[in-house]
């Protein structure tokens, strides 16, 4: 961060990124809610470094999101309650989709249902649509009344709402996991069960943040998402746990990424690829100075392959 | 419209800092692509800890004013948290990320309708830039804080308007009361007046009431915590007017809003 010169990708490292059905140029993503539609970056982005760019959760109806203040800040992360506010699936396809797509960026659709019922016709909406490379089953957004993360927290709910989801389409379908469970290796078997290709995760964790002068809590819905540098090491451990248990499903991680060492880190621990979310607040060329960063570290450790770093920690024996 | 960008990211060195108040410091940056699109009313997004986490956000600063012959831009600070304490700390010589300019300015006005600013604060910092702008030209200054010694830049000010008047709660400058209770004689004093307004959310409300009541035309310029800046995180909304359940970015529908655009009784 804060690195301001030029920093092309070296072009000696490999940095494709295969997961399961899905390729792509890059295994920097930047993470759904964090990068609006793209166009909100226009000038200040080299978009040619994102492999794939997650799309701000959808739903098949406009939604106005959570009452104000939706975000704070908190040591070294953030608070955010947003509620999936979006223009409905219909605008999407016909008005935002395309900025990303005439500039070359794969598109993953970030959806969200309330119901097994409306993920499938949200799938089946956005099924053959062009640009879109990959549809990301958002069973875990913590800040909406109904949905979201009440199915991404009980395995069975998970099955069914992928299922469902699989079964209306063939695009490569991402899971995105919450964090806000127990076992987080039960809940990952429960989408990959209902037929998930690839496994993103985390999503932010709860928390709560409270004004002492006024003792009312810091944003509306009182609780809210975690998200930044705070986060990092609960993500790393559950891309861990999870490559570990199922070290073939492909996985996305992310989780308070600001640097090439962060997602090298990511990678180690068994992520495909990896998303930057918050960092794209505090720098727009978060993406571009991640891939650098990672390339760097590449080099540095004579590694021609980016993906050879996959699940290559080396832990300890009990 | 040109092809250069109209937002830039650019590391701006710190040219110099000076003290503005007693809590107040006024700080210039140079940052010559941003100036040469910057407007009055508009923000800079600026990392206050390039390469830290803690602050981890970028900070929003209403432009106090531009040098365009030398490329620079000034923001007025009131220290209140470890980010602008952080600020504070700051040398000449030092190197900010700079996000800007951002966010939809004043509107253009004509120069011969009479404008009405009302300053509270640090709100003082765009209404300057306003002032100071060759496009702008202040026929009323109000200016109101809680006491005296928070009147940042006010001879500065007072040398950009036909009339400058205060208001300080303590009744230690001034008019001995919220500056708000200055505005219905300005608004009786001129023909079709513009009032544009930047200042606490109670303070601009209270402006907002006014302005309507008295069918003037109102402009009031947002602060919030922001995450982007730029209008994709949708999480430093206010709550808009036209009925049902709106919201509108302060960063990128504002930080200017037409009052009337506000829903002011759902604002918290």
């Amino acid at each position: 961060m804060g690195c301001l010169e030029m920093n092309e990708p070296n072009s000696r490292i490999d940095t494709r990124a295969v997961l399961g059905p899905l390729t792509l140029a890059t295994p920097i993503l930047t993470a759904s809610g964090t990068f609006g539609y793209g166009e909100e970056y226009e000038g200040l982005v080299d978009f040619s470094a994102i492999g794939a760019a997650a799309t701000k959760g959808i739903t098949l109806e406009p939604r106005s999101g959570n009452r104000d203040p939706r975000i704070c800040e908190t040591p070294s992360g953030m608070l955010n309650a947003i509620g999936l506010e979006n223009p409905g699936v219909d605008v999407f396809i016909e008005k935002k989709l395309g900025w990303l797509v005439d500039r070359g960026v794969p598109v993953i659709a970030n959806i969200n249902g309330t119901s097994p019922e409306e993920y499938a016709e949200l799938a089946t909406r956005l099924s053959g649509v062009a640009g879109i490379v990959a549809l990301e089953v958002n069973v875990s957004c913590p800040n909406v009344k109904h949905g979201g993360m009440q199915f991404g927290v009980v395995p069975s709910a998970t099955t069914e709402v992928v299922a469902a989801t699989r079964a209306a389409t063939d695009v490569p379908l991402i899971v995105k996991l919450s964090p806000n469970v127990t076992d987080i290796v039960e809940i990952a078997r429960a989408a990959v069960a209902g037929g998930a290709d690839i496994l993103s995760l985390i999503n932010t964790l709860v928390g709560m943040s409270i004004d002492i002068q006024t003792r009312r809590p810091r944003v509306s819905r009182n609780t809210a998402g975690l998200s930044g540098p705070a986060v990092k090491p609960v993500a790393v451990r559950m891309v861990y746990q999870v490559h570990q248990a199922m070290p073939d499903i492909p996985i996305i991680g992310m989780g308070g990424i600001m640097t090439g060492a962060d997602a090298a880190e990511f990678m180690l621990a068994g992520a495909s690829a990896v998303a930057v979310g918050t960092a794209s607040f505090v720098s727009p060329r978060s993406a571009e100075d991640v891939l650098a960063g990672l390339s760097d570290y590449c080099l540095l450790a004579g590694i021609e392959r980016a993906s050879d770093l996959v699940g290559r920690v080396e832990p300890y024996d009990d | 419209m040109t092809d250069k960008p109209s937002i830039t990211d650019t590391p701006a060195p710190l040219i110099h800092v000076t003290s503005a108040s007693p809590l107040h410091i006024l700080m210039t940056f140079s940052a010559p692509s941003i100036v040469a699109r910057a407007r009055p009313g508009q923000f800079i997004h600026l990392d206050v800890l390039p390469g830290g986490t803690s602050p981890l956000l970028r900070r929003p600063f209403s432009i106090a004013g531009v040098n365009n012959a030398q490329g620079t831009f000034r923001l007025l600070v009131r220290t209140i948290g470890r980010g602008t304490e952080l600020l504070a700390e700051l040398r000449p010589g030092a190197q900010l990320n700079t996000l800007g300019p951002l966010g939809r300015p004043f509107p253009d006005v004509d120069p011969e309708r009479p404008v009405i600013t009302v300053a509270g604060g640090v709100g003082m910092a765009p209404l300057l830039y306003y002032a100071t702008d060759q496009r702008g030209g202040i026929a009323k200054a109000l200016y109101g804080a809680a006491t005296a010694d928070e009147l940042a830049l006010a001879e500065e000010a007072s040398d950009h308007c036909e009339e400058f008047l205060v208001a300080t709660d303590d009744g230690s400058q001034g008019h001995h009361g919220f500056v708000t209770e200055l505005l219905p004689a300005a608004l009786r004093d001129l023909s079709d007046p513009i009032v544009l307004c930047c200042g606490p959310r109670a303070m601009m409300a209270a402006t907002a009431a006014i302005c309507r009541e008295r069918n003037a035309e109102c402009h009031v310029s947002f602060e919030a915590w922001m995450g982007c800046g730029v209008g994709a995180c949708l999480g430093c909304v206010i709550p808009a007017a036209g009925g049902g359940e709106r919201y509108a970015r302060v960063c990128k529908d504002g930080p200017v809003f037409n009052a009337e655009e506000i829903d002011w009784d759902a604002l918290r």
